[in-house]
């Protein structure tokens, strides 16, 4: 390949590459935010432990204080989002994690709301509430978990 | 009185079918519930009795769940089920489990709490759900590792259940340990060890013990990944006395204990180790599972008592495939094995003379689910089976003379609250 051809070849690949790597990034910008309520006392969560919570197996925030999972109704497209993009898992796994829980009797599914202004509502009356809304709704002074914290 | 229960139960479950996801109790209960009416067209062999030869819509279970929140640590849960299944389950309802949940640590990164009462079983990915219809992969959970003969031998224990999670670099690890006694379905066992009832005596008290380990990888959220372990036991309670076997079988002839062996059975033991490999890959709108069963049964059997000790292994596994195109949507196929004795395919001393092909199963399933209204769903299966080893057993069944290959085609409808 002659020096030409390999500089053409590079300066594609870069662009190949940036144009990766924004796409890559466009979900994580616009994926939607978490919300807590103030008395959960927490501003950072590894995924992990968040998929686990939204699982309900972590009942309690380190504070001792119960956690109270609030979602939208599994077939809302931002339920779904949410669960890709944050959970890093499909919708389909949590609902069917709930659905055995609460007929083996080992748990409960988590409180469903309507609309994001629901959930936000709910979030901000319900000591130890956890829930999410679109990144660019507005929430307020309500607890954000930042993308940095994921 | 089995009539009543279950139209009381039904009654129950139609009183309180109202448009909301579920009934909440105040803030800390809720009551959930299902209602499941199956067709089942089973044109070559009988399928638990003869009336699904023709198509029969005998195939019903109700359901009726619910929990209360003491505090968040401790909380009640039991549900009623009444299965008609025609001949092979009568609609009786009983109590799937029962239990008081204590959650004695929890913080970030671990939990551990215990059960006490009726709890399901964690085996495999299906066991504790398998009477649950919106958690079968379709009408049927895989019929080979989750046998038939088995199921309420398995399906729950009555005694302690010790469970927790660990979160550890990201990965997830959630286990369970139980103990205790379980009510044996003395028939269907009988079935399975003799093709027959036995002539007297019952198999009574089962002692359980087991393990279920679950694992999340960091590395793959996709991936889940699963270890079951069933170590049970159970006596032939009252069998009839040897000198009475000896007595009968001089009116009859030494011949009569070779062509009907289960006549002279003065006792059994039998010990089993149920091992369970799982492995389940969801990706989009994929989920791949796959399962392994090895069971190992040691079987201390005495005909008119001369000992006849054996021991065997029984082998299966399956492996699925589902797609879910749309939320409401599922559509599923399988392929499925199962040998009773592993290292005689044909069944060896498990046939019998009418169910000459009971020593083992091979067969594809395909079906569908839908959602086609917010809490129903109708679901469509087709089995193509060779090998009868999961045809479910029922009163009779040594009177008809069941073939090779059979197919059976199932349509239900299910309501869930």
């Amino acid at each position: 390949m002659d020096r030409a051809n390999s500089g053409f070849f590079r300066r594609r690949f870069r662009t190949l590459a940036l144009a990766a790597l924004l796409s890559f990034a466009q979900p994580l910008l616009s994926a939607p935010k978490v919300i807590l309520n103030d008395d959960a006392d927490i501003t950072r969560l590894d995924s992990a432990s968040l998929t686990q919570i939204f699982a309900m197996q972590i009942r309690k925030w380190p504070n001792g204080l119960a956690i109270q999972v609030f979602t939208l109704p599994s077939e809302n497209e931002l339920h779904r989002e949410f669960v890709v993009n944050r959970l890093h898992i499909q919708a389909h796994q949590l609902d069917r994690i709930w659905n055995r829980m609460l007929f083996t009797g080992t748990g409960k599914a988590p409180a469903v709301v309507k609309s994001q202004a629901e959930m936000v509502e709910m979030i901000r009356s319900t000591p130890g509430a956890i829930g999410y809304t679109a990144a660019d709704y507005p929430t307020g002074n309500i607890v954000t978990l930042g993308d940095k914290e994921q | 009185m089995r009539k009543l229960s279950s139209i009381v139960l039904g009654f129950t479950a139609a009183v309180i079918m109202t448009p909301a996801a579920a009934l909440e109790l105040g803030r800390s209960s809720e009551l959930h519930g299902f209602v499941n009416q199956a067709y089942v067209y089973s044109p070559d062999n009988p399928y638990a009795g003869t009336d699904a030869l023709n198509g029969s819509v005998k195939f019903r279970e109700l359901g009726i769940t619910g929990f209360t929140e003491i505090s968040p640590e401790f909380r009640l849960a039991g549900q009623v089920i009444s299965r008609q299944r025609d001949e092979a389950d009568d609609g009786d309802a009983r109590i799937d489990f029962l239990l008081a949940d204590y959650l004695f640590y929890s913080n970030m990164g671990a939990t551990a709490g215990v059960r006490i009462g009726r709890v399901k079983n964690n085996v495999g990915f299906y066991n504790s759900t398998r009477d649950i219809p919106s958690a079968r992969p379709g009408f049927s959970v895989p019929d080979s590792i989750y046998l038939g003969s088995f199921r309420d031998s398995m399906l729950s224990t009555d005694g302690i259940n010790f469970y927790g999670s660990l979160l550890f670099h990201d990965n997830q690890l959630s286990w369970e340990f139980f103990a205790g006694k379980k009510d044996t379905e003395s028939e269907r066992l009988e079935y399975y060890l003799y093709g027959i009832p036995v002539g007297k005596g019952e198999f009574d008290d089962l002692s359980l013990q087991g393990l279920n380990l679950n694992f999340v990888p960091a590395a793959q959220r996709s991936l889940k990944l699963g270890f079951s372990l069933l170590d049970s036991g159970v006596d032939l309670d009252n069998p009839l006395s040897v000198s009475d076997a000896q007595k009968a079988l001089f009116m009859s002839g030494p011949a009569d204990v070779v062509a009907n062996p289960h006549n002279y059975v003065t006792g059994t033991r039998i010990d089993v180790l149920f091992a369970v490999l799982s492995a389940q890959y969801s990706f989009r709108d994929w989920v791949i599972t796959a399962e392994y069963m090895n069971m190992f049964s040691d079987l201390e059997l005495q005909i008119a008592g001369v000992d006849n000790d054996r021991s065997n292994t029984t082998e299966a596994y399956y492996l699925q495939v589902e797609w879910l195109p749309t939320p409401a949507t599922t559509w599923f196929a399988r392929y499925e094995e199962l040998y009773l004795d592993k290292d005689d395919h044909s069944g060896g001393d498990l046939i019998s003379a009418n169910n000459p092909y009971r020593g083992f199963g091979k067969g594809w399933s395909l079906g569908g689910k839908w959602m086609f209204y917010p809490q129903w769903t109708v679901t469509g299966q087709a089995s193509f089976n060779e090998g009868t080893a999961w045809l479910p057993s029922y009163n009779g069944m040594e009177n008809d003379s069941i073939g090779k290959y059979w197919n059976y085609y199932v349509v239900s409808l299910t309501f869930q609250f």
